[in-house]
């Protein structure tokens, strides 16, 4: 479904503003933060929780909802930012990020608002999926799972048994997403463990798949919008990113898969996001 | 808790009290679901299995992602029921912690190839470790029934009582009973008395708490005064009737065919130590080495010494 322009333009502002409340978390708790997984998350996330989810920020569990776990659970600044913008918490939350006993920091927990599953170690969050897509099933309920994964996660093998059972079930209530920025902790997917050829990877686990560029609201929009990809299939939507993308020095550069910044670089950085916003 | 109809179960043993008891739970609570990672009828899934085909799911044999996907079924407030072999605890470790124990969703492992239960199976097939992994884990409760009534108490208890993560440490050896159908009582956390003592405290947990019997019988006919505690659930430990033994008696010897420094012993010397220190010795699955291969379990228990008599000689040494 083709997304109406206002929209997509209050996304993208959207977008700028969760980036730079995750810089603001990151470098004010003095401890930095997963600066590249978060960044090539964030048109995704956006979209999702603004354009996609059956979400209620008044009632984070509301029966009704669809769930979606964030596999790849060290985005959880960004991730809270997302949520602070729909409304799941108050801004003020975001400062606590790191402090003793927050609910948030460099992982997810189950003390966030709207967080149904608490991760962090990789390759947990597709089987969680997969169960909460039975369980729904079961009881016929037509609300859907989303899980979403980094591509250096999807080394691990519980990810791929994840994948033969969601198909055998014929989990069309599931869908995976995998943010492709390349790149794992240490250096390229390609040069640690390749992954390609991912879409006929998935496909052959019996999956309907396919890619978006994960930094165009418009396409993220259409195809997240029309799901499943197919009836009886569970949907993988390989979103193609740039990881760190919008700061010229961490874009594609492994080196801020996590990173503190000095005062003068988050300066410059964040006026260099700042200044990507539309009017 | 449900009123149980122990009568119902009486005579059962080893696989049929967990077919019989996972049909009657199944009946009961609806929202109970059977995972299996082609281990479906390893633990006496096949019943629950037949009548409730659409809430049983095979994985294959691939343990990490049946309990991950457990998590998510709690997550909708099903109440699944994992069969898994005790050994493979070690292989979906992270599952268990991270996504059981951490993100507390009510789920419950039932694994009935414990110790030396595939006693040829050799060092990969016996479990002696799996308490020791789990016992560290928060939010989890492990639970090991000595007769096969206290296996359909745990197990009733377990899964429909209990809010969490449950391990349901059965042997598939179960059958000599203790309790009588009429008055048996069960509470996780709750150790039982079998018999009342004041010299030497014997404290045993699953199949080892008949080994222990037989020690008390031998220890009583030679006027030995001994308490003899069956310890079913080994998470949360009953501190109370530990301190009590420690406090009442001269010493105690714990018994179990696990490895005592992460388990039952490791437990009991805890509690002691930071309460009332009296002496502890134990008749365990000796620490720091693997198993072997046997022809069966009474076998591999004497070779490793978990007998009667070792347990007869080590109360005899506190009491010298």
């Amino acid at each position: 479904m083709a997304i109406d322009t206002e929209l997509e333009k209050k996304l993208k502002n959207m977008t700028i503003e969760s980036k730079l409340l995750t810089m603001k978390m990151f470098h004010e708790s003095g401890q930095g933060g997963h600066y590249g997984g978060s960044f090539s998350s964030a048109e995704f996330l956006i979209v999702m929780y603004n354009g996609i989810l059956k979400v209620n920020p008044k009632n984070p569990k509301w029966e009704e909802r669809d769930h979606f776990i964030l596999s790849k659970g060290h985005v959880c600044g960004l991730f809270v930012a997302v949520l602070a913008l729909r409304g799941f918490l108050d801004k003020e939350v975001l400062s606590t990020y790191d402090e003793i006993n927050s609910s948030i920091g460099m992982h997810t927990t189950l003390k966030i608002p709207g967080c149904d599953f608490a991760a962090g170690s990789l390759g947990h969050g597709l089987s969680a999926g997969v169960g909460a897509a039975l369980a729904k099933k079961l009881d016929k309920i037509s609300s859907r799972v989303f899980v979403h994964m980094g591509d250096g996660e999807i080394n691990e093998g519980s990810v791929w048994e994840a994948a033969m059972s969601a198909s055998k079930y014929k989990l069309d209530n599931l869908i995976a997403t995998i943010d492709r920025n390349m790149m794992n902790y240490e250096g390229n997917t390609e040069s640690i463990m390749p992954l390609e050829p991912l879409e006929e990877k998935w496909k052959s686990f019996g999956w309907a798949v396919k890619t978006v560029d994960g930094h165009n609201i418009a396409e993220l929009y259409d195809a997240l919008s029309s799901l499943p990809l197919e009836e009886n299939k569970p949907s993988c939507i390989i979103v193609k990113s740039i990881k760190g993308k919008g700061i010229p020095c961490m874009e594609g550069n492994w080196k801020y898969h996590y990173a503190k910044l000095s005062d003068e670089d988050f300066q410059e950085y964040y006026k260099l996001i700042e200044e990507c916003k539309c009017n | 808790m449900n009123k149980i109809d122990f009568k119902k179960y009486e005579g059962l043993t080893g696989r049929d009290i967990n077919n019989k008891v996972l049909l009657d739970i199944g009946e009961i609570e609806p929202k109970t679901v059977l995972l299996g990672a082609d281990s479906l009828c390893s633990a006496g899934g096949q019943l629950f299995s037949d009548r409730f085909p659409e809430r049983t799911f095979n994985f294959g044999i691939a343990e990490a992602n049946m309990l991950g996907a457990a998590a998510g079924l709690a997550m909708l407030g099903k109440i699944p029921i994992c069969i898994v072999y005790g050994f493979v605890i070690a292989r979906a470790l992270e599952q268990i912690r991270d996504d059981l124990c951490y993100n507390q969703k009510n789920t419950k492992i039932l694994s009935q190839t414990v110790t030396f239960d595939l006693a040829s199976g050799g060092v990969t097939h016996q479990a002696v470790e799996d308490i020791s992994f789990l016992r560290n884990l928060p939010n989890m409760v492990i639970i090991q029934p000595a007769t096969p009534l206290e296996a359909v108490a745990a197990a009733y208890q377990g899964i429909l009582e209990h809010e969490g993560p449950v391990y349901l440490r059965f042997s598939r050896t179960l059958k000599e009973e203790l309790y009588s159908p009429d008055d048996y009582e069960f509470q996780i956390g709750k150790a039982i008395t079998l018999q009342d003592g004041q010299d030497v405290t014997l404290i045993a947990t699953g199949n080892s708490v008949h080994i222990a019997k037989k020690a008390a019988d031998t220890l009583g006919s030679k006027g030995i005064s001994v308490r003899l505690i069956n310890m079913h659930t080994i998470k949360p430990i009953d501190k109370e009737v530990i301190i009590k033994a420690a406090e009442e008696t001269k010493g105690i010897v714990t018994l179990e065919d696990t490895n005592a420094s992460g388990s039952l012993g490791a437990a009991v010397c805890s509690v002691v130590c930071q309460n009332n220190p009296v002496k502890v010795k134990h008749i365990s699955f000796p620490d720091d080495r693997f198993s072997v291969i046997g022809p069966s379990i009474n076998a591999l228990n004497e070779y490793f010494g978990i007998t009667a008599e070792n347990v007869v000689k080590k109360a005899e040494q506190i009491l010298t």
